[in-house]
This record gives structure tokens, C-alpha cells and sequence, in this order.
């Protein structure tokens, strides 16, 4: 497959599992083009041991979870050295990657429903709310997912049952409240 | 329900149950309405979810992913510090400067117990009499427990002092002429030494021999915490140029190593005799007898011995001079580094220095009976400790004394 072809087929997919994962189009279109790049570079190497769709989803989660841990190191130092790093009043300037940004689909119908879910999504551990994304808009398997994170497949099955009760807890309050 | 048929239930909606637990849990969910409302809940938030639009790309995502390719842009580096490349390395090269560091720390100072010749040198004060160090050089081969039993010396009237191994007993060879040969009729007794002043005006005077206090004053004052910060080559060279000059005082003083089995005064620390006088007079010394030690020859020990041996009614007195002699310190400091030296039990005492020196006195289980202050000079007399005799180890051995540039006269009062 030529890189014009794999872009053509998978950006979007790339693009969108970003975007789930990191909840706001900013962060998702860099992470997007880091995750193609590496992908793009790595192409002439892909065996075709697995989908490679698969490929790319592995290719991206490994990129954002080094993004978060990246992210995570940066407000530990931001936050060590205070003004030196972040403002003069301490204020912290590195990026959440769980901002409460404006909601994806405030231009559809369903927008206020699709910003509670992504909401909810932003409030779950990275891990569960890869495993979500993965499982719930890929349909990535538990074996898929697994492998993807690092993860055994009883830890998958078992994280993914506790992220859907926290969802339903979380948005059970957000019906309430509205 | 259990938090195990609820995650059935998640894994159940995601087919990703053995068929064996699929049919079961089918079968309990006939049965349950409870099991089929949570069955329905887990539906319902993974709809909302999977319900979540699909997005196209951004307007101009692409534009911008190839800009980034035709610019060569490596993806954004997830590091924040070092590349993962360079972390071994780093990582390396720290463990091996905290390993340096915490070494360097924990290395144990070498030579930091110095040899006892040494230890009389590093000991002194700046006014400390030279005689000290003589009088430290006589007793070096009895310091130490380990040594303390074959070590002796020898007063003899040779003037040649052979070379002798460094850790070998010591044999004093006094002073030339008529001296030594009446020291060498002489009764044996088990010993006598001097404690000289620090005048070096003492009569006697080899030990106070000329070039020891010109050596003295051009050593650099050196003190244990100097000698452990000086690298290995200066303390060995150090260490050289200290046993050369107290080999060159020995020699002076007529020393050389006694043969095993003819040390006087055998099972004691005290300095020997080869053919040791009779007992002198000792107590209550007699002012005469010191001064005409002081006129006597050149040795002071030597003196020492042929003045009381010449006195008759000296030779029936219960005393006589100590030739273990003692070491007098003007500082807590080298009193506390020769009180480990000589193996003393405990911690030395405290004195005032400020106002008086220390004497040790050397053999373990003696007492010192008193310190006389005299005209020429101070007397310390002390005596062995009888078997069931109580003691305090660090009193009876340690006493102080005016600072004084008096000869300084040790005793040994015991019964013989």
C-alpha cells in the first residue's frame, strides 16, 4: 500500500480516535500528524501481522500515552519549580489534555447530548477511556485492545466494565442535573 | 448483584463471553428483571457512546500534515529531559559520580593511627620539650599492648647504635667513657628514665641533643587533622622523614635493639637495664641527687643512674627512677591519640591543660603515689598496684603537672 493510499484510508480514522482520546480538535489534529508521520515513516517496515488499521490505532495510542506521560512529567516540573516554569503567580500554563473545551457537536442536534458523553469520557483514567474509545467507536476486540496498551485481556475486560459504570454514573448525574 | 455478574454482563454485550458463561448468564437473565435492567443500562452508555459523531478531518489537515513532512519535522519528541537514547548513558554516568562521592566519604582515612614515634611528633605541642620525643622514642617499642611484654631498653656505654628493623626492640646505649663503665658495674635494677624539660638545660644533655630542637622548630606544625588530609606520597614521605630523624635521635642516644631474652625487667613495660644499678633513693628524692645528676655527663639517664648508684645510702631506699618513664602531653588531643596508642581501657582523663601537662605513666597497673614540684625538678613517683588492689585505671596512670620546664623525674616507689 502507498502512503498516499494509507493516508487516504486511515487519517481519518486516526484523526477521530485522537479525538476521542484527547477531547478537543487542537490536541487531536497534532496528535493526528505525529501518529501519521510515524506511521508514514514505519509503512515500508509493516509486515501485515495484523490489520492495518490495527496498526495505525496501536501507532496512535502509543503516541498520545507518550503524550500523556509527557504532558504528566511537564506539571510535575511545572509545578515544582512554580514561577520558574509557569507564571510568576504560579499559575499553571502546561495544557490540560482534559480541558472542558467546547462541545464537539454544538452544531448537531444531539450536541448537548454528544458533549455530556465526551465530558464523561474526559473524567475516565487514560487507560479506561482508551479502552472505551477502542472497544466502544473502533470495535477493537479485548485481545486488540490488550495489545494495544500493554494490557492482559482479563485487565481489559475488567477495566472496561468499570469505565461503563462510571459513564452511566456520570451521565445518570448529568440527566439529573439538566 | 455481584461486581462479577456485572462484569459478565460488560463483557456480555461485547460477545466476548465462553460460550458455556453466555448461555449460563442468558438463563439467569430470563430469570432476573435486576440482571436484565443493568444488562440495559450497560447497553444504553455504550450506545452514548458509540452514538459519539465521527468527524471529518479539519479543513486543511492534510495541507498542513504534508507541510510538516516536506519540512522534515520529526514528531513532537515525548521526552522531556533527555532523549530515551541518552539515558543509559546519563544514568551511568551519575550512578558512577554518587558511587565516587559516597566512596570518597565512606573511605576509610589511612593512617590515621600513626606509628607511635610519630605520634609523640604529631602529639607535641609547639613548646613541647624535644625531650618528649626522646623520651617517647625510648618507650616506642614497648607501646601496645601486643608488644608490650618483649619490649625493652638497654643502657649501655657503647657509642655506636647499629641499624636496627623499625618495629624491633630497642636498646638504649648511653653515654661514653667513665659514665657508661660505671653504669655497666652497676647493680641491675629494673629501670630508669627521665622526663626531660623543655629548656633542654637539663644536664644530660643527649636526649635534649642539639640539632633535635632545630629539626623541631623547622618541621611545619602538623596536627592529626593535617596528617589525615595529606595525600598518600606526602604522608608516606612524611612518615620517612619523621623515623629518619628519630632513627638519627636513637642513634645519638646510644639505642639498639635488645635481644630477645635479655630484656630487663621482663613482663613489665618498664625500660631495662643491661647491667641496671642498684635501687637509688626515691621516696622522698633527694635534692642532691638531682643536682648532681644535672652535673653528671652528657647522657641524662645515664647520669641519672651512675649519680643515685653512686649513693650508697640512696641504693636502700624502697624507689628508684622509672626508666618506663612517661609521656608528657600538653594538649587533649595528643593525650587522647597516645592513650589509644598505648592501649589504655577507657578514655584518658580531662585536665585543664591551660594550666599543667599530663604524665602517663605507662605500666598497667601502677598508681601514682604523688607529684612533687621541686626547685629543678618535678617528681612523679608511682608504684605498682598490689593484686586485690583497687584501682581506677585512668586516675593512677594519669596525673597533672605544672607547666614547667623542670626536668621532669619518674619514679617507680613499688616494692621489689
Amino acid at each position: 500500500m502507498s502512503e498516499q493510499e494509507f493516508l487516504q484510508q486511515h487519517a481519518v480514522l486516526v484523526y477521530n480516535l485522537a479525538l476521542r482520546l484527547t477531547g478537543n480538535r487542537a490536541d487531536a489534529e497534532d496528535l493526528a500528524q505525529d501518529a501519521l508521520l510515524r506511521a508514514v515513516r514505519a509503512l515500508p517496515g509493516f509486515r501485515g501481522d495484523s490489520l492495518l488499521s490495527t496498526w495505525a490505532y496501536r501507532i496512535t495510542v502509543n503516541a498520545w500515552k507518550n503524550r500523556v506521560r509527557a504532558e504528566k512529567r511537564r506539571k510535575f516540573w511545572s509545578t515544582v519549580t512554580l514561577g520558574l516554569v509557569s507564571g510568576a503567580d504560579g499559575e499553571e500554563t502546561v495544557h490540560d489534555i482534559k480541558a472542558d473545551e467546547p462541545a464537539l457537536d454544538a452544531r448537531l442536534e444531539t450536541a448537548e447530548r454528544s458533549a455530556s458523553v465526551q465530558k464523561a469520557l474526559l473524567q475516565l483514567d487514560d487507560d479506561d477511556r482508551a479502552i472505551v474509545v477502542l472497544r466502544e467507536l473502533e470495535e477493537r476486540s479485548y485481545d486488540e485492545i490488550g495489545e494495544m496498551l500493554g494490557l492482559g485481556q482479563g485487565t481489559v475486560k475488567s477495566r472496561l466494565f468499570r469505565a461503563r459504570a462510571k459513564l452511566k454514573t456520570l451521565l445518570t448525574k448529568t440527566a439529573a442535573a439538566s | 448483584m455481584t461486581d462479577e455478574t456485572r462484569e459478565e454482563l460488560s463483557a456480555y454485550i461485547d460477545n466476548a463471553l465462553p460460550e458455556n458463561e453466555r448461555r449460563d448468564l442468558e438463563s439467569r437473565l430470563a430469570a432476573s428483571a435486576e440482571l436484565r435492567g443493568a444488562l440495559e443500562d450497560l447497553r444504553a452508555v455504550s450506545r452514548a457512546v458509540r452514538d459519539l459523531p465521527k468527524e471529518p478531518l479539519p479543513p486543511g489537515f492534510m495541507v498542513r500534515f504534508q507541510a510538516r513532512r516536506a519540512r522534515g519535522d520529526a514528531p513532537r519528541a515525548d521526552w522531556v529531559f533527555l532523549p530515551p537514547a541518552a539515558r543509559p548513558v546519563v544514568g551511568a554516568l551519575s550512578f558512577g559520580v554518587i558511587a565516587l562521592m559516597i566512596w570518597s566519604r565512606v573511605q576509610p582515612a589511612q593512617e590515621q593511627f600513626l606509628h607511635p614515634d610519630e605520634a609523640a611528633r604529631v602529639a607535641a605541642p609547639g613548646n613541647a620539650p624535644v625531650s618528649q620525643l626522646d623520651l617517647h622514642g625510648m618507650i616506642s617499642g614497648t607501646a601496645g599492648p601486643a608488644s608490650s611484654d618483649a619490649k625493652s631498653l638497654e643502657i649501655a656505654g657503647a657509642a655506636q647504635a647499629p641499624e636496627r628493623p623499625r618495629d624491633k626492640d630497642a636498646v638504649l646505649e648511653g653515654g661514653a667513657g667513665a659514665a657508661a663503665d660505671e653504669m655497666k658495674a652497676s647493680a641491675k635494677i629494673s629501670g630508669v628514665s627521665a622526663v626531660r624539660g623543655a629548656n633542654g638545660r637539663a644536664a644530660g644533655a643527649p636526649i635534649a641533643a642539639p640539632a633535635a630542637p632545630a629539626a623541631a622548630a623547622a618541621e611545619p606544625q602538623l596536627t592529626d587533622r593535617t596528617r589525615t588530609t595529606m595525600s598518600e606520597e606526602e604522608r608516606s614521605a612524611r612518615n620517612e622523614q619523621l623515623f629518619a630523624q628519630l632513627e638519627g635521635q636513637k642513634k645519638e642516644m646510644g639505642m639498639r635493639v635488645l635481644p630477645k631474652g635479655e630484656e630487663a625487667g621482663a613482663g613489665t613495660n618498664f625500660l631495662g637495664l643491661r647491667e641496671p644499678p642498684a635501687a637509688p633513693a626515691i621516696r622522698a628524692p633527694v635534692p642532691s641527687l638531682l643536682k648532681a645528676k644535672k652535673k653528671s655527663g652528657a647522657l641524662a639517664d645515664t647520669a641519672s643512674v651512675n649519680s643515685l648508684a653512686a649513693k650508697p645510702a640512696a641504693a636502700s631506699a624502697a624507689g628508684r627512677l622509672a626508666p618506663d618513664a612517661g609521656l608528657v602531653f600538653g594538649d587533649a588531643g595528643s593525650l587522647a591519640s597516645s592513650w589509644v596508642l598505648l592501649g589504655l581501657p577507657g578514655d584518658p582523663p580531662s585536665f585543664d591543660f591551660s594550666n599543667g601537662r599530663v604524665v602517663v605513666i605507662k605500666p598497667s597497673s601502677t598508681k601514682i603515689l604523688s607529684v612533687t614540684p621541686g626547685a629543678d625538678s618535678v617528681q612523679v613517683v608511682f608504684r605498682t598496684l598490689e593484686p586485690d588492689e583497687a584501682s581506677d585505671p585512668a586516675k593512677d596512670r594519669v596525673a597533672p603537672l605544672p607547666s614547667s620546664p623542670k626536668t621532669v623525674l619518674i619514679y617507680d616507689a613499688s616494692p621489689r
